[in-house]
């Protein structure tokens, strides 16, 4: 049954389609406002233009606007997930490695920052440094590496006990040599999977920073932003939230139902 | 005979039945509030006086021109510059029996003048330097330099009249959550930050009240607010949001109430002290490069007036002055006259509060790239914006009005002088006509040095006065309400169809 799989890739077209083609090709300003055209209806001729999807409180188009806005969220979760992986995999890879007090202080790091709630941890440090995209992406990236970190130790510590491991030990290879040319490429088809389970997360705590007004600012949209903005108008106009949620939903359950799928194809049962 | 007078006893009976609730129901008034109310004493106020307002009368009033009107005082004069006499309303009593005399009118100033109480708002009376009675029914007040606005002050908080030996019997403590006046309402119930309950003070020197109880409910979040307008749970709401204006426009039963110039004048404080807005060529372009109408007519959608002066029209000295023209390619050439051609980069600051203020500040950002200067814009949470505003900058959007004392000087002042806490402002020209206003009491020349003043703002851009906003209330149709420039809902005059 590849049900989910067909569903996944439809729903990952829709959106990919809709951030690659509506920056390329839509011919309408997705941050310029035009006045006059506010609060157009989905389906509606304004200025000469047809809105699909309406506009907003400032008459932009909101197509333009959910195509940039998914381009640029997916942007930052995919930036900041690679560096979490990245991040992750290293620190767990050593600590699974090398064991002894490196194994114990890396692992208390990781117990430390999944103790701490993330959204409270990213709110905080946006605030601090000030909300732009780049402090965005990096906060995101180091805050999402301790799941990845785990993951890492635990198969390190299954392939490190391997024959060709030894073998490679006996003949005197560098320990880091080993660890980049032996053990990573073992353990990296699980860290690819969990960067695709990882990502649903990763695309609502941006949404929910967007909403709470501390991610990228205005008048650049995201998907959070678009909601946070919209909400107010949420009775009158409820278009500016609607499609937004529609656009985070489908990445949520496409990113979902691909994670799942690529467990089962490669046996992964204990992620 | 008999079927028949039972017959028409039934139909007396269902006749009558609807038109008695009905009649129940117009005496009840529900208000619906944004802030909850924690402490009823209007001597020491934190918050705004609209319930007190309700429990506690003055010795001046407003009528809904907001010319001034005898209240407790049924005459007053100025007997020379320093000194005020004031005339009582015989026959007054408050709602415990006390009489309305000059003992109370004493005891009542004196109170939050002694510095021992920390009146949170005794700068609105820090001028009267002495109270004394001179007969039961006249009150004498001294200031300690002349002061014109001393009537004005005894129109407002903290200058309620409250009951002397009431408060001496049980104390301040007390008194702030079972508050006696004389006004047209007593209290009935009281749970505070929730709700306060009054009922009808049928011995009211105005006589009788049409509404008999009246609830204020704090309702916080507009959505809710709104939707207990529609459903009939409120009829009146405060601070209804300007989105949810076509909402209530669109229910059957509710109206919207507009008051013009009701509200706050929003600005945008320029930090001087910063490259370029030192250069009186830049903010003279920038403020050229705001196309107000635009923004009132599409974004406002017409709930907010275009101004050319921080002063609001009801405000004593307000100088009628148009707000600068729309002209982009003027605005060009001036950047490039002050050595910009290419423009420059800056950061706008904005938050939630106002009227739709995050998509005034996008729709400024847009206006200013028009003209060539970059924005990057900061739209930051009330609570972290108080912090940066108004250091930060170097642009950043604020409110500003003359709460209740309807003079210029409270609108201007503290905005414009260099130095005072919220003004980014440094113009010695300005400083120096501001300073002089202060000092004169004579109100014509006062009010032409006050003229003086807003001409030569609007002529050396301290800041960018953009529109004052509305104030905007919804109310159910049967509700006779029509909302007043100085925020109070004096449910005396209110009354229900």
């Amino acid at each position: 049954m590849q049900a989910d799989l067909i569903v996944a890739c439809i729903l990952l077209v829709v959106a990919f389609g809709t951030c690659i083609l509506v920056p390329l090709f839509w011919p309408l300003d997705p941050v310029r406002g035009v006045f006059s055209a506010t609060f157009k209806p989905p389906m509606s001729f304004a200025g000469g233009h047809l809105h699909p999807l309406g506009t907003d409180q400032l008459g932009r188009d909101l197509l333009a606007r959910l195509g940039l806005g998914t381009a640029i969220s997916l942007g930052i979760v995919f930036v900041a997930s690679v560096i979490s992986a990245v991040l992750g995999t290293v620190l767990g890879m050593i600590a699974g490695y090398f064991g002894g007090w490196v194994d114990a202080l890396i692992m208390r790091l990781v117990d430390m920052q999944l103790a701490i709630p993330f959204i409270l941890l990213i709110l905080l440090i946006v605030a601090v440094i000030g909300p732009s995209l780049m402090n965005l992406i990096v906060v995101l990236g180091i805050t999402g590496w301790a799941i990845y970190a785990r993951v890492a130790r635990a198969r390190t510590l299954e392939v490190r006990e391997l024959e060709y491991i030894e073998s490679a030990r006996a003949i005197g290879q560098r320990k880091l040599f080993i660890l980049f040319r032996h053990v990573l490429p073992n353990i990296l088809v699980p860290q690819t999977v969990l960067l695709t389970l990882d990502l649903p997360r990763l695309i609502i705590l941006e949404a929910s920073v967007g909403f709470l007004g501390l991610g990228v600012q205005p008048p650049t949209p995201t998907l959070g932003g678009l909601i946070g903005e919209g909400r107010s108008f949420m009775l009158i106009a409820n278009w500016l939230v609607l499609y937004p949620g529609l656009m985070i939903a489908a990445l949520v359950i496409a990113c979902n139902l691909l994670g799942d799928w690529l467990v089962r194809r490669n046996d992964l049962r204990e992620l | 005979m008999k079927v028949s007078a039972a017959f028409a006893l039934t139909v007396a009976l269902v006749a009558t039945a609807p038109a008695a609730w009905s009649q129940e129901a117009k005496d009840q008034l529900v208000i619906a509030r944004a802030a909850g109310t924690t402490a009823m004493d209007p001597g020491f106020l934190r918050e705004s006086a609209t319930i007190v307002d309700n429990i506690f009368d003055t010795m001046v009033e407003r009528d809904s021109q907001m010319k001034l009107e005898p209240g407790l005082a049924l005459s007053w004069k100025s007997i020379n510059p320093t000194t005020w006499e004031f005339k009582l309303r015989p026959g007054v009593k408050f709602t415990d029996g006390e009489p309305v005399n000059a003992e109370a009118v004493k005891f009542s100033l004196d109170r939050v003048l002694n510095p021992d109480n920390h009146a949170p708002t005794i700068s609105y009376i820090r001028t009267i330097s002495k109270v004394e009675v001179v007969d039961p029914m006249t009150v004498r007040i001294t200031t300690s330099g002349p002061d014109p606005l001393l009537p004005t002050r005894m129109s407002r908080y903290p200058a309620y009249i409250v009951p002397p030996k009431y408060l001496k019997e049980h104390g301040r403590d007390y008194f702030a959550s079972h508050p006696v006046g004389s006004g047209p309402y007593e209290l009935e119930k009281f749970v505070p930050g929730q709700s306060v309950e009054l009922k009808a003070n049928d011995d009211y020197w105005r006589g009788a009240p049409s509404i008999k109880t009246v609830t204020f409910k704090t309702i916080p979040d507009a959505t809710a607010r709104t939707t207990a307008l529609l459903n009939g749970e409120a009829d009146i709401i405060e601070d209804l949001p300007v989105n949810l204006v076509p909402m209530v426009q669109a229910s059957p039963n509710d109206q919207v109430v507009d008051v013009k110039n009701g509200g706050l004048t929003i600005y945008l404080g320029l930090v001087m002290s910063q490259k370029p807005l030192d250069n009186l060529k830049v903010r003279q372009a920038l403020n050229m490069a705001i196309d107000r109408k635009t923004i009132v007519n599409d974004i406002l959608h017409g709930m907010a007036t275009v101004s050319g002066t921080q002063v609001g029209k009801f405000d004593f000295g307000y100088t009628d002055i148009p707000a600068p023209k729309y002209d982009p390619a003027a605005a060009k050439k001036l950047l490039a006259e002050a050595g910009y051609p290419n423009g420059f980069t800056i950061t706008l600051e904005s938050t939630h509060r106002y009227l739709n203020d995050d998509a005034v500040a996008t729709a400024i950002a847009q206006m200013f790239g028009d003209i060539g200067v970059k924005v990057k814009q900061k739209v930051l949470d009330w609570s972290v914006y108080l912090q940066e505003v108004p250091r930060k900058g170097p642009i950043f959007m604020l409110g500003w009005g003359s709460t209740q004392t309807l003079d210029a000087d409270a609108a201007i002042y503290p905005i414009m002088h260099s130095g005072e806490p919220y003004s980014t402002a440094s113009i010695p020209e300005l400083d120096k006509l501001l300073d002089k206003s202060r000092k004169i009491v004579d109100p014509s020349k006062r009010a032409e040095v006050l003229k003086q003043v807003q001409e030569l703002a609007a002529k050396d851009v301290p800041l960018i006065t953009l529109y004052q906003q509305d104030a905007v209330y919804g109310k159910a149709k049967d509700v006779v309400f029509s909302g007043r420039a100085d925020a109070r809902i004096p449910v005396y005059t209110i009354k229900k169809q």
